[in-house]
């Protein structure tokens, strides 16, 4: 190392970088003491890279119920409408794409689509059909839902068809 | 997934990628780190070419047969008797006792730094982003229909499913296929598997990388710097392919170093090959680096290169061809078109290059302060520097640095391969920004660090080889230097 100080501009270089590369190498063992000491290293760390949106992504949030329900009480070739209420405007494209990736291979439609789905008068309405509510409210036609999994501000409903 | 499907599926593409390696004459005696860290991913890229074949032909992906198939290939591969030839290897330098010891508590950093982020990611499923709606949603459809049959196509055509940029290549959506596969059914968290696998091959193909380049010490020095780098946990433990990219391209640019460095040895250009498949097989950016490193390497040795693929190791070059070959067969075939190649939405139907000429003037400096940005500072909005260590720790600078502090270093040898490759890495990514449809902010802000940190192990191989370059310049001056009486 001396002799490398010795040699010149290369050599100073080459100490200088060296002594940048340990301090950005200090740093991992310092977090690796850290992580230990108090959580999640590697989830404050993306959080830096990737603000909020590396935080959500950890964890399925309000879906996990959602999707324990789904996967419980519906069949595979279920095709599920999806209804938020207005101030989940900007979580709720996000947590559809979430629900059509877990729920697979259900279909999980949005309202508009739900709507395309069954037709215009309805004749696309059976067993498959079922509902995610967030709003607490009944769904137009009530008396055809039949609940099959509700929880704290949601329902899933299913259509019940006619005898 | 238990303990045992787990073992399988790591074990079959490990002694896939062993019985390949030593087809190609690939060993240890090129540095143990590094044969470690190519065992996997050429493993796993051949095991995903078995799984693309099975589907191709009409046979369900669900069989044990394509597990049972790359096995039994592997296994040929690494016991029946093989023509032998004569390599030559380079002499390593002798490294002292206690500069070993110092290496390889570094190096132990490193692997414990991996082991627990990946611990942290052991449990969490992946749901969202690239990793769920890209890749997850393809290896969805694929295990669902099983095969490559018209029922696929409908499927990968209606958008309420919500697959995004199916056009993507296929490799990290097979391997996702073959963890599901042995599950049993697909397991939201399995999936995330394969990436630590990537990830630590990736670390233990950095060591062996810059260890060889620049001795034990700095060389473990400079991998626990990328390692401690946050970007790196971005794309190392969801379930992207970016990672995949960067240790790819990392994995060519080292291969063609050493044929350089050590006067066309025939494994170097095989291990190049087989990595040259893997980049251009896992995202389009893929391609499009695997198309900068080949312009850098004819910039940097055009004879030898042209001559080096006429040698009888040249054709390992059809494994990467055969690759983007079934690639466009697969979206050919599904009718699958590349959005930003497509021209996208809002661009009138006008061609890329009437887009970039438009777009030029008035993109050129957002993308270049974002660029600067991701450097390691930023000029905020008030005019004071903000410090944004976290995306790529510096690393990135230090390059460039180290390129305008000594730029004859930078363009000597193979150096100016790898230099060359990254620059024009940096440089096309730029220009795809500036003919991007999407919103150019938002585009930037989710995208520009997690895409440059394919560039980031390529940089952190061009410090190494320039500070060997650093090295080798200051023993030569001591030489020539009289003695001090």
């Amino acid at each position: 190392m001396l002799d490398q100080l010795r040699s010149g501009k290369s050599g100073v270089l080459a100490i200088v970088l060296t002594l940048y590369i340990t301090f950005i190498g200090g740093r991992v063992v310092f977090h690796q003491i850290e992580q230990m000491r108090d959580g999640s290293w590697a989830q404050r760390r993306t959080d830096l890279a990737l603000d909020e949106d590396v935080m959500a992504r950890r964890e399925l949030g309000p879906l996990a119920p959602w999707i324990a329900a789904i996967r419980a009480k519906t069949p595979e070739d279920a095709v599920i409408g999806v209804r938020f209420l207005p101030e989940h405007e900007h979580e709720a494209p996000g947590w559809i794409a979430s629900l059509r990736f877990l729920a697979w291979p259900r279909r999980v439609l949005t309202p508009q689509e739900f709507l395309d789905h069954i037709g215009g008068d309805g004749a696309n309405l059976d067993g498959k059909c079922f509902g995610l509510q967030l709003p607490d409210e009944e769904p137009p036609f009530a008396q055809r839902w039949r609940v099959v999994a509700k929880g704290r501000g949601w329902r899933l409903y299913r259509w019940i068809e006619e005898p | 997934m238990s303990i045992h499907e787990g073992l399988i599926a790591l074990g079959v593409p490990l002694l896939l990628g062993a019985g390949i390696l030593r087809a190609a004459g690939i060993g240890p005696r090129d540095g143990v780190f590094c044969w470690l860290g190519r065992l996997f991913p050429v493993g796993a890229t051949a095991l995903a070419l078995v799984l693309f074949a099975f589907m191709a032909g009409g046979l369900s992906v669900r069989s044990p047969a394509p597990g049972l198939v790359a096995g039994l290939a592997g296994g040929a591969l690494l016991f029946l008797p093989r023509r032998r030839t004569i390599e030559r290897y380079p002499v390593e330098e002798r490294t002292h006792p206690l500069a070993r010891l110092v290496a390889a508590v570094l190096a132990a950093f490193c692997f414990v730094a991996v082991a627990f982020v990946c611990a942290g990611d052991v449990n969490r499923p992946v749901h969202r982003d690239d990793d769920a709606l890209i890749w997850g949603m393809k290896a969805r459809y694929l295990v669902h229909h099983e095969t490559f049959d018209d029922a696929l196509g409908e499927t990968l055509a209606d958008p309420t499913r919500g697959g995004h940029h199916l056009d993507y290549p296929l490799l990290n959506p097979l391997l996702q296929v073959w963890v599901t596969t042995l599950a049993g059914e697909y397991d939201d968290v399995a999936v995330r598997y394969p990436t630590m696998a990537w990830l630590v091959s990736f670390v233990l193909l950095l060591l062996g990388a810059t260890r060889r380049r620049c001795g034990a010490v700095t060389g473990s020095l400079l991998t626990l710097g990328l390692v401690g780098v946050g970007v790196v946990w971005v794309v190392g433990t969801g379930a992207k392919s970016d990672l995949i990219t960067a240790l790819a391209l990392l994995g060519c640019l080292d291969s063609a170093a050493r044929w350089m460095d050590e006067d066309g040895a025939r494994r170097h250009v095989a291990s190049c090959a087989l990595f040259a498949a893997v980049l251009v097989w896992s995202k389009n950016e893929g391609m499009m680096l695997a198309l900068a490193a080949l312009l850098a390497a004819l910039m940097t040795r055009p004879r030898a290169v042209v001559r080096g693929l006429a040698r009888p190791s040249a054709p390992w070059f059809v494994v990467p061809v055969a690759v983007v070959l079934m690639q466009w067969w697969f979206n050919t075939r599904y009718g699958l078109v590349n959005d930003l190649l497509a021209g996208g939405e809002g661009t009138g139907g006008r061609s890329l290059l009437a887009v970039l000429i438009e777009n030029f003037p008035r993109r050129c400096g957002t993308i270049a302060r974002a660029f600067a940005g991701n450097m390691a500072w930023v000029i905020a909005d008030d005019g004071s520097i903000v410090h944004r260590f976290g995306y790529h720790d510096g690393l990135y600078l230090a390059f460039l640095a180290l390129i305008a502090l000594c730029p004859r270093r930078a363009l000597a040898g193979s150096t100016r391969m790898v230099t060359l490759t990254a620059l024009g890495g940096l440089a096309a990514y730029f220009l795809v920004y500036v003919v991007s449809y999407q919103d150019l902010d938002w585009h930037l802000y989710t995208s520009l660090p997690r895409v440059q940190s394919h560039l980031l192990p390529a940089m952190v191989l061009g410090i190494a080889l320039m500070l060997r370059g650093l090295r080798r310049d200051a023993r030569r001056r001591i030489s020539r230097e009289p003695a001090r009486t």
